[in-house]
């Protein structure tokens, strides 16, 4: 009998301390936030989210230092998720959580996405005036939703037209094409193939499976053609210059000169691409991967039909502040100084880690303080097409819309749509999308 | 037993349960009981004041006429189930009726069970690479003997196909695991009688083996095609590019459920949506099985 009550008391017991261990690990954490308010004499730390791989991170981790240094009284600790695809969903799920980060770096897509659910914080009125003043309008226009400046701008990005000029000379071309024309024919003219008609040398490069590499130099091609995406609020993708621009990409499939299962994006450090349509960041890529041989890699502005016309996409990333912030005040102050005062050289300190990023700055006193730095011949294409780029639609379904044309692009490039359906439908598609906010 | 110890021991018995009951409830019920609420809903999952109530909207608008969810999605996601669970079931199936009657038994289970200890994203990775047109190993075996590359992932046409294979592949250890104890609890006798009476190897399998392996059948069916209706790493694996961007391209070609529901509610922000989808997948996975299990109600060797 005693043995008995003894095993349902030991098993009581048991089953209580589960259950009070559970309910003590979920309270400890309310806990340690009391504790954390009342140690009020600690400096402010203040946590920085971006999406920097390991080396990338290693640099802005010295400014960060610097800062860290000048100002014991707020410390800022970096963050990176390092997988880009990644920095959205983990903001998300910290948003939720109320585990946010004070200071965000994201992708200018996503602003109407993160403006309408309040998670960036109002702009100090000082720091709009500094933004408006000091910095490129494309960027202006790339970190602005509905005329309101979001944050910071960090890196903003056009798009060029990348040539092997070795690959080239070796077939008699000295200069990067202009026209469309001429962007065919050296293309046609450069392409190699085994006796199996397996590519050896691709003559045109289009990279598929990556939105951006998808739809930004497509935009560019319609944009070099004169023509437009979103007018008045609507996109017309059955314009002349839009469908001009597909049937372009799909004739270098159709001929043979583009094979989509080809992986330019490797192809190209390769030498085995002559040319692709990227952006200015792929530079340091290209240098890293190539070496020595970066030394064959010319950029041009993004060849149009006549020659004359120019166009280019261009996309970035801003710095904002988080509404859920407990330090908004010391997180705008650590943003102002990160990217608004002047180092030893003359440069900011974003400056100087996008430079040591081979990332062009978009403020206009880095470009002219870090003029000799950037001068080379690789990064004027970029510099001069952000005063013709046309910012990269940063609505609420950004995203969605983008994954809508990329969609479309690929099931013509694969031949399973025909360019005026697939244009066709891309316009109807994205409409509704955009119908959906007009009306909310 | 009297009424108080009968009291007792159910006062207890629930005591016992109480941990695994708060388990299930916190991690199970509860987020099972948010998410049907928010299928309701419309949320972007920055803010849990911001959720709007739509009623069936999300449910009307992914079971409207030119949705992507029922086509291609949906197509695709029975497809790869369907695909997987077929080509795996046949080919285990065969292995199985092998291996039981080989010498080192043993080591050929082994072997085909080692595709299920190695992880889904390594798996997609190295079948991604096998697959290059350009630097993989098939194509570059197919070169060697004048075959133009195949372009498994990049043409819409095969890249579903192209990882259904790879799916299949990856699942025929665990099959052929449970599908050759359910062969080894086959009593000899019933082949020896058959053999006896005239019967060859085909009508032994036909009239012996495949009745009374029902149940085992049954469960790599049902546990194959709910995996298989459920599938995301895999096809996430090989078709993202990693460099931005959702996977399940080329043009929609290997957009399945479960990636367009990670898809609507991390890369859209659309978590009614993704819901909503998911709670559809659950009625058609239930049907599915139901059907099943109604096909194959009878069997096994305790039947006999």
């Amino acid at each position: 009998m005693f043995r008995l009550i003894f095993k349902k008391v030991l098993a009581i017991l048991t089953v209580s301390i589960l259950a009070v261990s559970i309910f003590t690990a979920c309270g400890s954490s309310k806990e340690a936030t009391q504790e954390n308010s009342e140690k009020k004499q600690e400096p402010v730390k203040l946590t920085i989210l971006t999406h920097y791989s390991q080396e990338q991170e290693e640099a802005l981790k010295k400014q960060i230092d610097k800062w860290n240094k000048l100002h014991p009284d707020i410390q800022v600790v970096h963050k990176s998720v390092a997988d880009f695809g990644q920095l959205l969903p983990t903001i998300m799920a910290q948003q939720t959580a109320g585990q946010q980060a004070d200071i965000l770096h994201v992708y200018a897509l996503w602003a109407g996405q993160l403006a309408t659910n309040n998670v960036l914080a109002e702009v100090p009125d000082e720091i709009v005036e500094d933004i408006k003043k000091n910095y490129l309008p494309t960027a202006i226009d790339t970190v602005t939703l509905n005329g309101k400046i979001l944050g910071y701008p960090t890196e903003v990005e056009t798009y060029g037209l990348f040539y092997n000029k070795k690959i080239l000379q070796e077939n008699g071309f000295n200069d990067p094409p202009q026209t469309w024309d001429e962007l065919y024919n050296i293309a046609k003219k450069v392409t190699k193939k085994d006796s199996a008609g397996k590519i050896l040398i691709e003559g045109f490069g289009l990279i598929k499976g990556w939105d951006s590499a998808v739809v930004h130099p497509y935009l560019s091609l319609v944009y070099s053609a004169g023509g437009s995406f979103v007018t008045d609020g609507k996109v017309d993708l059955t314009s002349q210059p839009a469908i001009q621009a597909l049937e372009f990409e799909e004739k270098f499939i159709r001929d043979g000169i583009t094979d989509i299962s080809f992986d330019a994006f490797k192809g190209f450090p390769d030498e085995k691409v002559a040319m692709v349509i990227n952006a200015g960041w792929w530079n340091s890529s290209l240098k890293t991967l190539m070496g020595e041989n970066y030394k064959n890699v010319g950029v041009a502005p993004i060849p149009s039909p006549d020659g004359k016309h120019k166009g280019s996409v261009s996309y970035g990333f801003f710095y904002g502040v988080n509404s859920k912030s407990k330090h908004k005040e010391e997180a705008w102050q650590f943003l102002k100084w990160l990217n608004s005062e002047p180092q030893a050289n003359g440069g900011t300190a974003e400056g100087n880690f996008l430079l040591s990023l081979s990332i062009i700055p978009a403020r206009i006193s880095d470009i002219n303080a870090l003029k000799k730095e950037l001068e080379e011949p690789n990064n004027k294409p970029f510099i001069d097409a952000l005063s013709y780029a046309v910012p990269e639609l940063n609505v609420v379904p950004g995203q969605k819309i983008k994954t809508i044309l990329q969609n479309h692009i690929e099931a013509v490039w694969t031949g399973s749509e025909k360019v005026k359906d697939a244009l066709e439908a891309a316009t109807k598609e994205i409409n509704q999308e955009l119908e959906k906010i007009q009306i909310k | 037993m009297s009424l108080t110890n009968r009291k007792n021991e159910i006062l207890m018995a629930y005591l016992f349960l109480f941990p695994t009951i708060l388990f299930y409830l916190i991690f199970w019920l509860i987020p099972i009981m948010f998410s049907f609420i928010l299928s309701f809903t419309e949320w972007s999952g920055f803010d849990l004041s911001l959720i709007k109530w739509v009623g069936i909207e999300n449910y009307k608008a992914i079971l409207s006429r030119g949705s992507t969810f029922v086509n291609p999605v949906l197509i695709n996601t029975l497809y790869f189930a369907f695909g997987t669970v077929i080509l795996s079931f046949i080919a285990s199936l065969i292995i199985a009726f092998m291996i039981t009657r080989l010498p080192f038994e043993g080591f050929w289970r082994t072997l085909y069970f080692l595709p299920m200890v190695t992880t889904v994203v390594a798996i997609g990775n190295i079948w991604k690479f096998l697959y290059d047109p350009n630097y993989g190993l098939i194509n570059g075996l197919l070169n060697k003997i004048g075959i133009q590359p195949i372009n498994f992932l990049n043409d819409p046409k095969i890249a579903l196909t192209s990882i259904v294979v790879v799916s299949a592949w990856a699942s025929i250890g665990g099959a052929v695991l449970i599908l050759s104890a359910g062969l080894k609890a086959i009593p000899e006798i019933y082949y020896e009688a058959a053999t006896i009476d005239g019967a060859n190897i085909f009508q032994n399998f036909w009239y012996i083996t495949l009745p009374l392996l029902r149940p085992s059948m049954l469960f790599v069916l049902i546990t194959g095609l709910i995996t298989g209706l459920q599938s995301f790493t895999l096809i996430m694996v090989m078709t993202t590019s990693g460099l931005g961007g959702v996977g399940g391209g080329p043009a929609n070609s290997t957009n399945v459920a479960a990636l367009e529901m990670y898809n609507q509610a991390f890369v859209f922000g659309s978590w009614g949506k993704a819901t909503a989808m998911s709670f559809i997948l659950f009625v058609i996975v239930f049907l599915i099985t139901l059907i099943q299990l109604y096909i194959f109600r009878k069997g096994g060797v305790e039947e006999y």
